[in-house]
């Protein structure tokens, strides 16, 4: 007879001796949880249970137990956690629009850093990110001996952090002796600008090579700062070396990282790269089917259609268009209608109301080329004010519709024809320079991310 | 058993004991209160199986016994009594009372049939001032979260360190913290923290919140007993036991914000009546919009209803830093101000998406931190 069976019997035993209404207070959720050489401890869900047992069923228990030919030395009563179940709430609950933060570290995990409403389970795959989920599958059930370093890149929005986090957790999950940790690059940059002034470098290094897993999200912000990439660059060799796992995630790839020195950019070529794109039409619908499920609400199939539609660039956007929806449908009590949703969303959608005006796009410009605005406007030839004047040229083409002369006219009185050359030199350029290319999409969401 | 015991003592022991008793058709006798003599006292004893009160009152006890009687019925009948003494008698399970102008028998159930309500290590204990720790409980409990799904947050976070308590609430939208002094704490006390019930702790403050002076709480793993005890003597007054919540309290101190990009300093009185203003063009989604401006020195305070209409008010302030436009549920801030003790408040703010810290000027013992509605 295994434990079970036997605190079985005993329970249909005991059923017969004593009344009902005793028998479901006190032997409600109890279990015999270990049995060994005649010491018997019973699991009990509370204390008022554990004395009820010891001080009036004991001799009952024991009795049964013998009967059973069950040799019991000692019997011993244990309080186990067991959920309790509290008396439904008399408060109401407060409502709120659907729209309310919420305080998002509370849901982090306290030694893993991690969230954990971010699995594999939720995560939507599509051929946009095919390749970035399968490496994610192959490094959670060997972690460290495949695919090391991972580095994921995609732009904002397209579920980088939420690969990261799933693939964390479910290594924290599976495998209970590995450290998983979790690091935004900026929590990790102030924890080594903390670690300097402190002069505690050493333990800081220390306390990191502990980590079996190290997850370091949105990289791109170690670009010029050279001690932070220093210090990484050290802790990335240690844990390279031991075969611990390293997943790295930026919003371009290594070599579009401006600033990054060259030694830690081989570093990240090294392992497996792979881009997390632009969701296509179909998952976009399974992610907003996806999260209205999560919402637990409903919404016409034709409204999610018009949004999958409309809404192409990032997931977050979806998200976004999506909450605007059921925050309407939950203040109006009326469910929303495709004719409605074009109208709510009308501002979201319609990309002519973002405000993107000449001023903005060499603001943008200038930023990521580390330039000042006025550079742009000077009549020089140098090679690193040419190019991002192209640049700027044929964002204000593309994006602004603006006609040659105008362009012209604004970059200092030059000619059309100039206007014309720099787009097209550009546009050339896109095909044929991987790092050009890069550089025109990180822009241009800049300039769209408002 | 047979004793003589002073009336008003009496019906207040009972009514302390009998708010944790209610309908239990599985095992009726916990709508009954335990009334057992002991040397010179007579406890009563009340239990819900996840609390139970214990109350000892001075009494002459002629003979020993104990018994169990519905509580309410008994508890009503004592408060409507108008004479100075009780004498009491059982006999079989019959609670016999009777003065000079009345005598009235209520039926009762064994004494032997009562759950034992468990004793708690006394170990580790700590000695806290009873009307402080009651108040700090009421200035957080509202801020529990009423959710089961997350159970760690449904109670009270109590981290105990060897001079102070910090008590902690959130429900993941806002945050409380009060910290109040510890008088006294066992030897070799190390930092302890538990998750009350909320209804233990509601219990605690109803018993505890009446008395003067210091009281005990003794700390074990899965329950504490808050206990306070006869001046004079080291016997027991009134002690409440209850099971804890088992669970990891989130790292709580992640939330509170370190930076501010926005502070703006306001007469407490005012902002409420502002908030309260606004709160009535609010709507459903219970959104008012502030719109701080820092040069003009005002906040402008907004908020519309498809149905009734709109309301814009504004009012002087003292504001550092950024402006911004932030949009909170007017019932979550207002719900942490109604807690602000001091005539003047702090606010600060991270932007219109990040966590508002608000406090009391000149008090660092309560905070309060609060997320906005996400603008659209």
């Amino acid at each position: 007879m295994d434990k079970q069976e036997l605190w079985q019997n005993v329970l249909s035993q005991i059923q017969l001796q004593i009344s009902q209404a005793n028998f479901s207070t006190w032997f409600k959720s109890t279990a015999i949880i270990s049995r060994q050489k005649g010491h018997i401890i019973v699991g009990v869900p509370n204390s008022f249970s554990r004395e009820w047992l010891e001080k009036k069923y004991n001799r009952l228990i024991l009795n049964i137990l013998e009967e059973l030919s069950e040799k019991v030395k000692h019997l011993e009563y244990k309080i186990v956690a067991i959920p309790v179940t509290q008396p439904v709430s008399v408060y109401k609950e407060i409502q709120s629009s659907a729209n309310q933060l919420e305080l998002e570290e509370l849901n982090l995990d306290k030694t893993t850093n991690l969230n954990s409403k971010y699995t594999f389970d939720n995560f939507i795959v599509g051929p946009f990110n095919e390749l970035a989920h399968a490496a994610g599958t192959a490094i959670i059930k060997n972690p460290g001996r495949i695919y090391n370093p991972f580095f994921v890149y995609g732009g904002v929005g397209l579920g980088k952090t939420h690969l990261l986090q799933a693939v964390g957790n479910k290594i924290h999950q599976d495998f209970k002796n590995k450290k998983v940790k979790y690091f935004s690059s900026e929590r990790f940059i102030t924890g080594i600008v903390n670690a300097i002034r402190n002069q505690s470098i050493h333990q800081f290094k220390e306390e990191y090579r502990q980590f079996d897993v190290l997850i370091i999200d949105d990289v791109q912000f170690f670009a010029g700062k050279e001690k932070s990439q220093e210090e990484f660059f050290h802790l990335f060799n240690l844990l390279y070396e031991d075969n611990k796992q390293i997943i790295i995630s930026s919003d371009r790839p290594p070599r579009a990282i401006s600033a990054l020195e060259e030694r830690l950019r081989s570093r990240f070529e090294g392992g497996m790269i792979a881009d997390i794109g632009s969701p296509d039409f179909e998952s976009r619908s399974a992610i907003l089917k996806q999260k209205v499920h999560d919402k637990k609400t409903l919404l016409d199939d034709l409204v999610l259609e018009y949004i999958a539609n409309n809404v192409q660039k990032n997931v977050r956007e979806l998200e976004g268009a999506l909450n605007r929806l059921i925050a309407w449908q939950e203040l109006n009590s009326q469910d929303v209608n495709l004719e409605l949703a074009k109208n709510l969303l009308r501002k979201t959608i319609n990309p002519k109301n973002k405000r993107v005006d000449f001023q903005k796009v060499i603001k943008i410009v200038a930023d990521f080329y580390s330039l000042d605005k006025k550079d742009l406007f000077l009549n020089s030839r140098k090679k690193e004010i040419v190019k991002p004047r192209q640049v700027a040229m044929y964002f204000m083409r593309k994006e602004l519709n603006s006609s040659y002369p105008f362009i012209g006219n604004k970059f200092g009185g030059k000619d059309h024809t100039t206007a014309i050359y720099a787009c097209e030199k550009i546009s050339q350029g896109i095909k044929k320079d991987e790092q050009l290319a890069e550089e025109i999409e990180v822009m241009k969401e800049k300039i769209y991310a408002y | 058993m047979k004793i003589t015991i002073l009336k008003n003592k009496f019906s207040k022991g009972l009514s302390i004991v009998e708010k944790i008793t209610g309908r239990n058709f599985t095992l009726p006798i916990l709508e009954n209160v335990s009334i057992s003599s002991e040397e010179s006292t007579l406890r009563l004893s009340t239990t819900d199986l996840e609390i139970g009160i214990s109350y000892w009152i001075m009494a002459k006890i002629e003979e020993k016994g104990k018994i169990t009687i519905p509580v309410k019925p008994l508890s009503n009948f004592v408060s409507l009594i108008n004479e100075e003494q009780i004498n009491m008698e059982t006999k079989e399970n019959t609670l016999f009372l009777k003065g000079e102008f009345y005598k009235t028998q209520i039926k009762g159930l064994s004494a032997d049939d009562f759950p034992i309500i468990p004793e708690v290590s006394e170990d580790i204990w700590v000695e806290i001032d009873s009307k402080q720790f009651s108040q700090a409980i009421l200035q957080v409990i509202d801020f529990c979260a009423l959710t089961q799904t997350r159970l760690e947050l449904s109670g009270i976070y109590l981290s105990f360190e060897k001079d102070q308590v910090k008590i902690v609430t959130t429900d993941s939208f806002r945050l409380a913290e009060k910290t109040i002094p510890v008088s006294a704490v066992s030897n070799d006390f190390n930092i302890q923290t538990l998750i009350l019930p909320r209804n233990a702790a509601r219990e605690l403050v109803n018993i505890f919140s009446q008395e003067d002076g210091a009281m005990k709480l003794y700390l074990s793993p899965n329950q504490i007993m808050a206990e306070k005890r006869f001046p004079d003597s080291d016997k027991p007054c009134v002690r409440l036991v209850t099971r804890l919540i088992e669970g990891e309290y989130p790292n709580y101190k992640e939330v509170i914000p370190t930076g501010t990009k926005s502070k703006v300093l306001i007469k407490k009185e005012e902002l409420s009546n502002q908030i309260k203003k606004a709160s009535l063009f609010s709507g459903k989604s219970n959104e008012v919009a502030m719109d701080i401006e820092s040069k003009k020195g005002e906040i402008t305070f907004f908020s519309q209803n498809v149905d009734l209409g709109e309301t814009k008010s504004k009012l002087k302030a003292d504001i550092k830093g950024e402006e911004v436009e932030i949009r909170f549920n007017y019932k979550f801030l207002s719900e942490g101000i109604n807690q602000i003790n001091s005539k003047d408040v702090s606010i600060e703010l991270n932007g219109s998406d990040g966590p508002g810290l608000i406090k009391p000027v000149g008090d660092s013992s309560f905070l309060y931190v609060i997320m906005p509605i996400k603008p659209s």
